[in-house]
């Protein structure tokens, strides 16, 4: 199998890759003047979260080209349903690695932040996407609802996030984001971010396709059985 | 399309009517949302009136979820709703029906809160054209997702999904409707208010949601 | 270096592992295992179901 080496291939690159990122964002590049060693979760923090937002999109336009009857195809719905759960693991981690960064930033281990409200629904409305496949035995029905369900959680980010945002502006001045805080990236550390972007996407798109394979393995799985099912029935006439 | 909607609409307010499940369940159960409140706030009686627009907005969300929950397993008895395909209508027609229905139930159930904050909590009520304008707006919003899900998930233990569907989605119409309100106890009215625009949207955007995909929920 | 430094990269490192490692081995045992299939071709189809 030609095309599962290069899939290993893949998968070895981005370990080396993450790897790379740790060894320079731990102990290569310096501390920040400011934030001190804090600076060095920065190097991981927005590269997962990017993950979670690319899974989601990739959720996203599946789900419609799903749901568009000229471009209807079961794959679409599979490759939907294995981005959303890579986006889950990754909102997840960035809600954790986000908390973890605020605990000694901000002294607290969550805020109403814009952003981190926003994240947290957005979990919440992919924890909801999977749980109704999961709910849904059926497979052309769970293809569509769960199509219909990423559509509705795709348009509902932007106007929830306008929402929130709205909601802090309008009635809290201080932002929690404090200016010398915000640290000014450059040299080693931009490259170690840009790095640590490259290699969580490598990682992303490693799972994704593992995890699309067991999909598909699966799918072809209980279409077999469905079929030896229909068989027996037939035979045992 | 409309006259689709129009038939579903009146067959289920017609069902509504007659087994009084908003009369004898859904009001008395908002009732005792709003005494828990009272009980739980109960050391700082100014809070209440302070929060009364999230606890009206809390109260009313839980029961439309009720409602929905009920809307639709009685349809899923006996593929009822097989049969309404079945009759020819439009499923667009279906989705408006139910969101009409939905948005009537509602509405009484709202008006009852509205007047049992007003009475048990001591809130004054500002602007009241505008605050009806404003929950009705965020209602039409949220029974168009209600429906949506409502079809997706009812029946045979999966009612309990159904919240954590609609919740997440609706949490920008629930904090703008909240906010809306909230502005006009300070006195700031205006057709242009950020927070009705964006009810506006929203009812709009899932709507059109509803419209679209409907049909591809119900047919399998 | 802090412990939150640490926590971080720790919780990453977990979850890219364990998600990984599942992931891995669950596409490896579904291609291994072989696919049951009950096909019982020996009578003609055009018999038909009994009910």
């Amino acid at each position: 199998m030609k095309s599962d080496r290069a899939v290993q291939g893949l998968g070895l690159v981005a370990v080396l890759a993450i790897v790379a990122t740790y060894i320079l964002g731990l102990w290569i590049t310096p501390p920040a003047a400011v934030m001190g060693n804090l600076v060095r979760l920065l190097y991981i923090h927005p590269p997962v979260a990017w993950v979670a937002y690319l899974a989601y999109g990739v959720t996203s336009v599946a789900s419609i080209l799903y749901l568009w009857k000229r471009t209807r195809d079961p794959r679409w719905d599979l490759i939907a349903a294995s981005s959303a759960e890579i986006g889950v693991v990754f909102t997840a981690l960035t809600l954790l690695t986000g908390s973890i960064w605020g605990r000694p930033t901000w002294g607290v281990w969550w805020t109403w932040d814009a952003r981190l409200t926003t994240t947290a629904l957005l979990f919440l409305l992919y924890v909801g996407y999977l749980a109704l496949r999961r709910a849904t035995p059926d497979v052309t029905q769970r293809s569509k609802r769960s199509a219909v369900a990423a559509l509705i959680a795709f348009i509902d980010v932007p106007i929830v996030h306008q929402s929130v945002v709205w909601w802090k502006t309008l009635h809290q001045s201080a932002t929690v984001f404090n200016a010398s805080l915000s640290p000014k990236v450059h040299g080693e550390m931009a490259w170690t971010l840009l790095l640590g972007f490259i290699a969580f996407s490598l990682a992303y798109v490693w799972m994704l396709i593992r995890r699309y394979q067991i999909a598909v393995l699966i799918s072809k799985r209980q279409e077999i059985l469905l079929q030896g099912a229909l068989d027996e029935r037939m035979s045992t006439v | 399309m409309f006259k689709d909607a129009w038939l579903v609409a009146s067959k289920d307010l017609r069902i509504e009517r007659r087994s009084r499940v908003l009369t004898n369940q859904l009001l008395p159960f908002t009732l005792v949302i709003l005494i828990i409140f009272a009980f739980t706030f109960d050391t700082h009686p100014n809070l209440l009136v302070t929060l009364s627009p999230g606890l009206f907005w809390v109260a009313s969300l839980f029961a439309m979820t009720i409602a929905l929950q009920r809307s639709f397993s009685l349809e899923a008895e006996n593929q009822a709703r097989d049969g309404l395909l079945l009759y020819g209508l439009e499923s667009a027609g279906i989705f408006l029906g139910k969101v009409v229905a939905i948005v009537i139930q509602s509405a009484i159930v709202e008006l009852f809160i509205g007047f049992g904050i007003v009475i048990l909590y001591a809130a004054p009520l500002h602007e009241v054209v505008f605050l009806a304008l404003s929950a009705f707006t965020a209602t039409i919003g949220i029974s168009c997702v209600g429906v949506v899900f409502g079809a997706m998930v009812t029946g045979r233990s999966r009612d309990s999904l159904l919240p954590l569907l609609i919740f997440p989605v609706v949490a920008p119409v629930l904090l703008s409707a909240t906010k809306a309100w909230e502005d006009y106890v300070r006195g700031k009215v205006s057709l242009g208010d950020p927070w009705l625009g964006l009810l506006v949207v929203f009812a709009i955007a899932f709507g059109a949601v509803g419209v679209l995909t409907f049909g591809s929920i119900l047919e399998e | 270096m802090s412990a939150y430094v640490e926590a971080g990269y720790g919780v990453v490192t977990a979850a890219l592992v364990g998600y990984g490692a599942v992931v891995s081995v669950r596409a490896r045992k579904l291609r291994a295992e072989p696919l049951v299939v009950r096909v019982d071709d020996s009578r003609p189809l055009e018999e038909g179901p009994r009910d």
